[in-house]
């Protein structure tokens, strides 16, 4: 059951219960979290936080934690699987599921007592009717109870009367069938997603007033992560920043700002265009520009002319070599202060319209100053970190808490990370292209991340594999050029576990479809051609078009995604 | 020199770090023990001998150093058990009336004793405060919060909570309790309290 | 000795004045009753709770009429000034407004500034009090000696009966 009204709905009914929080392993869903902590705490309502990574660890967690819990909230998970199907809960438990992943699951949807979904009101979904998907069984059972109450002389007297109303019947039913089937393939064929979780709860905490800037701050974060996971498209992003700036304006411009200054100590959260470069402030301009999908991919720095080209574009802002691989934070001052003008201005000259995004900044205390763009990008490196001391859970934990101001210097680590993985989005792009290890096949292009290179480990998280393949395929198509490649999709491996020989799986939609609705259709395939082949592939990423798979199985499964696509 | 093993025995309390108790020295206890019970028997003697015979003066002097020496193996045998009974008592507010093994290992027989009437007592006053009695070892520092945020380091399994309802504490999930309830826990090291 | 976190305690126990954003009835406490409580309405609430309703985002806090830059800057002014103790604005002026400026600065006007002169003001209050230590001749010592050693001696009788 859809719900619009939070607050009503949602929050006055759980208010003074105790509460299981199931949160998956990404930033929206952290800052969600983030945010409905600080309402539980404003309230005084106890919660249990356990993170979950998959399908089986929500099945898990639910499991070890549910007993006497009635009230179950689940962030980013759940909303595309059959709850009730997976989970087989008591009758008196209540799912209440923010989840961006869309499309959301049908039975979720018409279940009214125990699965409420809490939605943006302004999303669309696209629903199909109810009595198009789901039969009324009752009324079935119904007539043909009635058939045999009837006697059995009358019955035969009226035989053919009634086999005619059987065949008739059965038709429609087939009909209806079919209709079914093909308002569900409609429905489920794309993976995409909604709102994000984040502003939400965001929504919620406004509606309640108990929002403040450091909340609001989560919620940019959560909505900037969607951007950079090209999750949403400009569009959607766009119009949900222009409704945060509307929150940004009211927390932070006061009245006659200049006769009583706020403390240095609060947070000031402020409107400001970003360059999409990556954590260009913490790094140095030539590293940041080298190692961004956007500026690498477009001046085609695989190749000499593209690097050449790079410098070209430096000297054109006006800008010494030397300085530009100085680290920002140690560049001349009237360089610091120009660059973002200047570099919006030869960008132009070079084909890069897009460079930068309307995003926001944060500040407290002197010492730290952020943008949205660049913590994002910290948090998910924190999430994603490979450091094999770590369990999956204490990775979560970590990037939870580098969220509150008490344990900013765990962002510092994060920042940290996440250079040292784009790093290795990098070179292994370069290596790629370099090796020629793009190959089409035919409706689809591939790439496998060897074994044993130095960067492959990065490539056994989720979110990074797809950077990789997102950065992949952006510069594959740009690179050459090909009207062909342009409209193709590109699935790329990684090794997950060597002992093991599982490979990690995903799927990325074409370009053009990735910039403008940011949907994928490699879900379903990916299951129908593991089906057909009985290959052994486990799908247990609440994002559809992320699979692990035996590795030795893997051209088997992908003979059948060519005949399948094609 | 005498009177250094007693020292000794001082150093060893003093150099234990903070809320640690070292283990009880039944060796050092007992040669501190030896060397007074030796200086003792040479002041008897020199007493003796000074009493049958005239003109033995000399060894009076000899007699007061020892004594003087005997006095100061007491007082730091005396400082030494007070002080570690100081330990062990500040040890009952902070874990309760039952303590980690690795402490109670460390303990002499005696104070085993000591620490389970001492927790006998504390627990029966505790007991007969107010109508159904107040724990006198929570909130030691005035509370600033009703409920904190902990997160779990190990495994403990199903914990009850004071309304009764059961809270299962496994690694790494994290929970919005009663801080009175997650003190102990805490200082069992079983949660970690999380700033918000 | 007290520890500070109960000097701090006892200064919770102060009133403040706060603007709720909730509607509540009257609570009645063993210190005495407090509300109740109308959205908008300012009312005194002890410090503890005024704290506690701001942290959970339901009040504004007043601020007291003292933490005001003026003031401050004056109060700082007769301090320096002035060879003995000025009386202070409130006796837990250092605690509240460590409590304030922690929890509400928000609420604060100029909350940096008021910081610097709560600072200001406790350093040299501080620096009376060692100063006045100092600089002591023998027979001012030893006026003093009776007492103070006379109080060592009766805190030592205490400490030996508790035990």
């Amino acid at each position: 059951m859809l719900i619009n009204d939070i607050r009503l709905q949602f929050y006055d009914k759980i208010i003074h219960k105790r509460v299981l929080l199931l949160v998956s392993h990404d930033v929206d869903a952290l800052c969600a979290c983030k945010i409905l902590q600080a309402l539980f705490h404003c309230d005084h309502i106890q919660y249990t936080i356990v993170a979950v990574a998959g399908k089986q660890d929500l099945e898990r967690a639910f499991l070890e934690h549910s007993e006497q819990l009635e009230f179950v909230v689940m962030i980013n998970c759940g909303g595309n699987i059959d709850l009730i199907e997976l989970l087989q809960p008591e009758e008196n438990v209540v799912f209440y599921i923010c989840d961006s992943h869309r499309p959301i699951h049908l039975n979720n949807v018409f279940n009214d007592s125990q699965v409420k979904m809490l939605v943006n009101s302004g999303d669309e979904f696209n629903l199909p009717a109810y009595e198009d998907v789901i039969r009324n069984e009752e009324s079935d059972e119904d007539d043909s109870g009635n058939e045999s109450d009837e006697p059995s002389g009358k019955r035969r007297r009226f035989d053919e009367a009634t086999l005619e109303r059987k065949m008739e019947k059965r038709r429609k039913r087939r009909e209806w069938e079919q209709n079914k089937e093909r308002i569900m393939y409609d429905y489920d064929e794309f993976s995409f997603y909604g709102t994000a979780a984040s502003l939400v709860m965001y929504d919620l905490a406004w509606k309640l007033s108990k929002d403040t800037n450091d909340l609001l701050w989560w919620a940019i974060t959560g909505l900037t992560s969607q951007l950079i996971a090209k999750r949403i498209d400009r569009e959607k992003y766009v119009s949900d920043v222009t409704e945060l700036n509307r929150h940004v304006s009211r927390h932070n411009h006061r009245g006659n700002e200049d006769e009583c200054p706020l403390s240095v100590n609060s947070m000031k959260i402020s409107f400001v265009p970003e360059l999409q470069l990556t954590l260009y402030k913490h790094w140095s301009l030539f590293e940041s520009l080298r190692h961004s999908a956007y500026t690498a991919c477009t001046l085609k720095l695989w190749t000499l002319k593209g690097q050449k080209k790079l410098n070209e574009f430096l000297a054109d802002m006006g800008l010494p070599l030397a300085q530009s691989k100085q680290k920002f934070s140690a560049m001349d001052v009237e360089f610091k202060d120009n660059v973002k003008d200047w570099l919006e201005t030869s960008a132009k000259k070079f084909g890069l319209d897009n460079i930068s995004v309307p995003s926001f900044q944060v500040q407290f205390g002197f010492k730290h100053k952020y943008c949205a763009l660049d913590v994002a990008f910290a948090v998910d490196a924190l999430l994603e970190s490979v450091n094999t001391s770590k369990s999956a859970e204490e990775r979560f934990m970590e990037a939870l808490d580098c969220l509150s101001r008490t344990y900013i210097d765990k962002l510092e680590d994060g920042l940290d990370l996440c250079k040292q993985q784009m790093m290795g989005v990098v070179n292994q792009v370069q290596s790629l292209l370099d090796m020629k290890k793009v190959v089409s096949a035919g409706p689809f292009l591939y790439a496998f991340v060897p074994d044993g290179t130095p960067g492959s480990k990065f490539f056994s998280r989720p979110n990074c594999l797809m950077t990789l393949g997102r950065f992949t395929l952006e510069a594959y198509v740009k690179l050459y050029n090909r009207r062909k490649a342009r409209n193709l999709p590109l699935v790329v491996t990684a090794p997950l576990d060597f002992e093991n020989g599982t490979s990690l799986v995903v799927g990325i939609p074409p370009l053009p479809e990735l910039e403008q609705a940011s949907r994928n259709f490699f879900g379903k395939a990916f299951e129908q051609a593991a089906e057909k082949t009985g290959s052994r592939t486990l799908h247990d990423n609440f994002e559809p078009s992320v699979v692990i798979m035996r590795t030795e199985d893997r051209s088997k499964f992908f003979d059948a995604l060519i005949s399948l696509l094609q | 020199m005498y009177g250094d093993k007693a020292l000794e025995l001082i150093l060893e309390l003093k150099r234990a770090a903070e809320g640690s108790l070292p283990p009880y020295n039944e060796d050092g206890i007992r040669q501190v023990l030896e060397e007074t019970s030796v200086l003792y028997d040479q002041n008897q003697a020199d007493v003796l001998r000074e009493s049958s015979m005239t003109g033995a003066e000399s060894l009076l002097s000899a007699v007061q150093f020892r004594h003087t020496c005997l006095e100061r193996n007491q007082r730091c045998l005396l400082a030494y058990l007070h002080n570690r009974l100081e330990i062990i008592k500040e040890m009952r507010w902070e874990f309760g009336s039952v303590l980690p093994p690795d402490i109670k290992n460390n303990m002499s027989e005696q104070e085993s004793q000591w620490f389970n009437k001492y927790s006998k007592s504390l627990a029966s006053y505790m007991r007969s405060l107010g109508e159904e009695g107040l724990d006198l070892t929570q909130d030691r520092k005035p509370p600033k919060n009703l409920f904190i945020q902990v997160r779990c380091l190990r495994d403990f399994g199903e914990f009850e909570t004071e309304d009764g309802s059961m809270v299962v504490l496994k690694k790494n999930s994290q929970h919005f309790l009663l801080r009175s309830q997650c003190e102990p826990l805490i200082r069992q090291g079983i949660l970690e309290h999380i700033l918000s | 000795m007290m520890d500070p976190a109960e000097v701090e305690f006892l200064a919770e126990k102060e009133l403040v004045t706060i603007v709720p954003n909730f509607s509540h009835n009257k609570l009645y406490l063993i210190s005495g009753d407090i509300g109740p409580f109308n959205p908008g309405l300012p009312l005194d609430v002890p410090l503890w709770l005024a704290v506690n309703l701001k942290q959970r985002q339901k009040c504004r806090i007043q601020p007291p009429e003292w933490m005001d830059v003026e003031t401050l800057e004056a109060k700082k002014q007769e301090e320096k000034d002035s060879a003995v103790f000025e009386s202070v604005m409130n006796p837990h002026f250092m605690e509240i407004s460590k409590l304030l400026l922690t929890h509400a600065a928000d609420d604060i006007t100029n909350a940096d500034e008021v910081h610097a002169l709560i600072k200001d003001l406790w350093d040299i209050r501080a620096a009376k009090l060692r100063q006045s230590l100092d600089n002591l001749s023998l027979m001012e010592i030893n006026t003093i000696r009776p007492f103070l050693t006379q109080a060592l001696d009766n805190m030592h009788t205490l400490k030996m009966n508790s035990m």
